[in-house]
């Protein structure tokens, strides 16, 4: 887990052409075993072969100053809209004391030893990786991850600046203060430039233990800054990986398996010969990979070759509620168990059932990778949340040293967790087709392929039990998840398994945080041929929706107002209680209220950051026992400890909201005999403009570091609803999405 | 397939291409041209992405063939701030934070300036029918709705 504590930093400081420095940074968990700070902090690479430990300090930059006083934060996170681009930068200019108009980002080359994030630092067998933690982006853990080594390294390298200008000024560095890129002597009025100083602040060994601010310092942390990507995101000037072009490059479209798992036993390219640009097929393992000139001319070809398969996964979703119902009545595998039951059968007086479907990412930017492969080394230029593994995946696939493959991290078109694939699929696949194909190639999915490609969050099943006390309170509660588990291979297993949450199908439900006396939660883990992945807020998306929707409906049965048991439940939970409260004052919503708007709230807590989220609805009885409902207005309120910049702290809440409502009100993959029902946005809707209600969030104050945000605004949204539509129509909605249900009507 | 020529004006260049008269104009633009600004995001116009200007007219290029804007004026994203409204639009997404990921923007703003120039000042009823054709999977409807709104009240000049 995070070990912050322990983690020491070692820089290293390099002159750059022109006047300028490069500051290198490297994480350690246990410093004893290590270099000194003065061998760590080499200057040059001349000689790494004369310390033991030299292939642990590989020049790794960080930060660049140039000579014109500019400074570049180079970044080891993915950008997927989160805003990573700028968070970080914000992070260390912050310590640095730059100059925000002159401050830059750049996204890092692939390596997880230089560039992983501390976050993920394991105590497994990954050698290296422990040290380093994975290059992952993931688990919004991008802040609170880099958040303590990035100001130090900006801390560290103000210090040798400091240095550099009290040998240039001839006066003690205490008499040295720093702004805006500046090293000032306030009595002699010199102002020296940090570019001017670089060249000699790259010659001081990088301190070990930087002085740090104090918060209420800050000038740059807790501001709403411009993001440093909005112009080339509002221009049409950053290219994507599906807008990016190499020299004599082909487009390659795959013909994959029509249900999961089917082989490919034979094909027909038939008329599609004389489609001008059509280059010719190939047979990879995912399927029959068509080349082609361009988009239109794959496109145009792949419509008329005919393929024929064999196998595969022929299951149909609507058998499986019945299939997870069943694995449900009998006893999991405990993950929590307060009250130290016997295994088994959870009993309580009230027991519900819930369903969700599966469901897919759909980043507005398809699957694509652009893969150059010349025998003996390659290059891959990719929008990836996990480019070290990706790295790793195509060099094993092409049998190629992962130093051979050279890894160029795209801004993304989104993610969601899509592009941190646990199968590696997109990845392997584009290095199988670079092995066939012999010149540079871009693998493009449409988004019928992205719709249908698999990949998508587990169908889950919950069995909810409680028994209430007789007083106003709950006595027992049971939360049994029957889910596909995401732990899908031993590198996977390995890497996350030991590290995180997010792979485990109790997310959510295992932190049930109410004060109940007598706490069950057990799990199932189902396998069947139809891949699966994390998908933004991962199995609390699904277990949060139970857990307070459930809690609503034993409020009603025990004769209480959801907002007072959830406030009598949480009062050793100071945090959940705070933004409990502060969500309740937003909507100005007490327990004595009696208008004719109709109010649900959840309240949710996890990496590091807590959230509750209430609903405003009408609901308005229409005929045939259907209800009308339209929804006013989504309040949040969140504490995610310190907000490096509160501005994309809402925007990532409101995209939350979004995101959520999507799946809540009509997200839903279905599969018949194997085969995937939904193509487009057509059958596979997505929020849109007129659908998206009001909102208003609110980020409290707090001085805790951060947590993170980015999956924040998810599980809270469906229970806040359906507790809204709960309140109006005591119908207990147990299954997704909304829209399937005949008795609703949204508007 | 039979290929012809068709001449049509690409931000105020006139261009000539040979081409298969059924090819989406996105892909002319996109492959052929280099204009990568117009996204594809679905190829069914579905979600907005590709959003351009035909006639000044939001027009879907992932299904707008080709010989469909022969002699036609076409305004991509690559264009647009060389317009008045075009760049206080632009000016507005990067003070307001409105993109995130930023994959669907260009034809968000595509979308945003005809709206603002057929309806200066739009009515929320306008935005959601001018607006809810593109998608914007990070959910940025609300900061869209906004600038809009601070835009119509002559905003970001």
């Amino acid at each position: 887990m995070k070990k912050t504590l322990l983690r020491r930093d070692f820089l290293r400081a390099t002159a750059i052409a022109g006047g300028g420095m490069l500051v290198a940074c490297k994480w350690d968990s246990d410093s004893s075993s290590r270099p000194t700070p003065a061998s760590s902090a080499r200057r040059n690479d001349e000689t790494p072969a004369a310390d033991p430990n030299a292939e642990r300090w590989t020049p790794n930059a960080f930060i660049r100053i140039s000579a014109d006083n500019f400074v570049t934060v180079i970044v080891g996170a993915a950008e997927i809209g989160q805003g990573t681009m700028t968070a970080v930068p914000m992070i260390v200019a912050e310590e640095l004391d730059a100059d925000w108009e002159r401050v830059s980002w750049e996204q890092s080359e692939a390596s997880a030893i230089t560039y992983g994030n501390p976050f993920w630092q394991s105590e497994g067998g990954l050698g290296d990786l422990d040290q380093a933690g994975l290059q992952i982006t993931a688990a919004s853990t991008t802040v609170r991850g880099y958040y303590d080594s990035q100001r130090r390294a900006g801390a560290a390298v103000r210090q040798m600046l400091l240095e550099a200008a009290s040998d240039q000024l001839n006066v003690p560095v205490e008499s040295l203060t720093t702004r805006n890129s500046f090293v000032i002597h306030t009595a002699s009025r010199s102002r020296l430039s940090y570019g001017s100083l670089a060249a000699a602040a790259a010659e001081k060994l990088p301190p070990l233990s930087p002085p740090l601010k104090d918060p209420s310092e800050f000038r740059l942390i807790g501001q709403r800054k411009q993001r440093l990507d909005a112009a080339e995101k509002s221009d049409g000037s950053l290219d994507y990986g599906f807008d990016f072009k190499i020299p004599n490059m082909v487009t390659v479209m795959v013909i994959r398996a029509p249900r999961f798992g089917a082989q490919l036993i034979g094909h027909k390219v038939g008329d599609a010969v004389d489609v001008d640009g059509f280059r010719g097929v190939h047979p990879i393992p995912s399927g029959l990979a068509v080349v082609a000139d361009d988009y239109w001319s794959a496109e145009q070809a792949r419509k008329l070759i005919t393929t024929e398969w064999i196998g595969g996964e022929e299951l149909s979703t609507a058998d499986l509620k019945d299939q997870f119902d069943t694995r449900n009545s009998l006893p999991g595998v405990p993950v929590r168990n307060d009250a130290l039951r016997l295994p088994g059968l959870p009993s309580g007086d009230i027991t519900e059932d819930y369903h969700f479907p599966y469901l897919a990412h759909a980043p507005m930017e398809p699957l694509n990778v652009t893969i150059d492969y010349r025998g003996s080394e390659c290059e891959i230029w990719c929008g990836s949340q996990w480019p070290d593994m990706d790295q790793l995946v195509a060099a094993t696939v092409l049998g190629l040293p992962p130093a051979a493959v050279k890894f160029n991290n795209l801004l993304s078109g989104g993610g969601f967790g899509r592009r941190a694939c646990l199968g590696f699929d997109y990845i392997q696949e584009a290095a199988h087709v670079a092995r066939v194909v012999g010149q540079p190639l871009k693998v493009v999915w449409t988004r019928e392929d992205d719709i249908r490609g698999g990949y998508y969050r587990p169908y889950t099943a919950c069995r909810l039990s409680a028994s209430l006390d007789g007083a106003g309170g709950i006595a027992s509660w049971s939360h049994r998840v029957a889910s596909q588990t995401l732990l899908v291979n031993p590198i996977v297993e390995t890497a996350l398994g030991q590290v995180t949450e997010e792979v485990q199908t109790s997310q959510g439900a295992k932190e049930m945080p109410y004060a109940i006396p007598d706490v069950y939660v057990d799990t199932h883990a189902i396998s069947n041929g139809v891949p699966t992945l994390w998908v933004r807020s991962v199995a609390n998306a699904t277990n949060v929706y139970a857990v307070e929707t459930f809690f609503d409906h034993l409020a009603k049965q025990a004769g209480r107002h959801p907002l007072s048991l959830r406030r009598e439940l949480l009062q050793e939970k100071p945090r959940h209680l705070a933004v409990l409260n502060a969500v309740a004052e937003m909507a100005n919503w007490t327990p004595e209220t009696n208008d004719s708007l109709f109010r649900g709230v959840a309240v949710f807590a996890s990496y590091e950051s807590v959230i509750a989220q209430l609903i405003e609805a009408d609901v308005e009885k229409q005929g045939e026992g259907k209800h009308k409902v339209s929804i006013r207005k989504v309040y949040s309120a969140v504490d995610c400890g310190t907000a490096v910049n509160p501005d994309l702290v809402e925007a990532q809440i409101e995209s939350g909201i979004v995101f959520a409502l999507s799946s809540i009100l009509f997200g839903e993959i279905e599969l018949e005999n194997g085969e995937v029902k939904q193509s487009n946005f057509h059958d596979y809707p997505v929020l849109r403009m007129y659908q998206s209600p009001a909102m208003e969030t609110r980020v409290l104050p707090s001085d805790h570091s951060p947590g993170g945000v980015g999956e924040l605004g998810v599980p809270c949204v469906g229970p806040a609803l359906a507790n809204a539509i709960y309140a109006a129509t005591e119908t207990l909605y147990t299954s997704l999405p909304l829209n399937r249900h005949a008795s609703l009507v949204f508007e | 397939m039979t290929k012809e020529t068709v001449v049509f004006t690409v931000n105020d260049r006139v261009e000539q291409t040979v081409v298969s008269p059924e090819k989406p104009l996105l892909w002319v633009l996109r492959d052929e041209l280099d204009l990568t600004g117009s996204k594809y995001g679905c190829g069914r116009a579905l979600c907005g992405a590709c959003t351009v200007h035909v006639d000044g007219q939001p027009t879907r290029a992932c299904v707008t063939p080709v010989k469909a804007v022969e002699g036609k004026r076409v305004t991509t994203i690559e264009a647009l701030s060389e317009t008045e409204l075009g760049a206080r639009v632009q000016r507005a997404w990067k003070s307001l934070n409105v993109p995130q990921c930023g994959y669907c923007q260009s034809g968000q703003i595509m979308a945003v300036v005809a709206l603002l120039r057929a309806i200066p000042k739009p009515t929320d009823q306008n935005i959601d029918e001018a607006l809810s054709g593109n998608i914007c999977r990070c959910g940025m409807y609300p900061r869209i709705r906004k600038a809009v709104h601070e835009l119509a009240a002559g905003g970001f000049a």
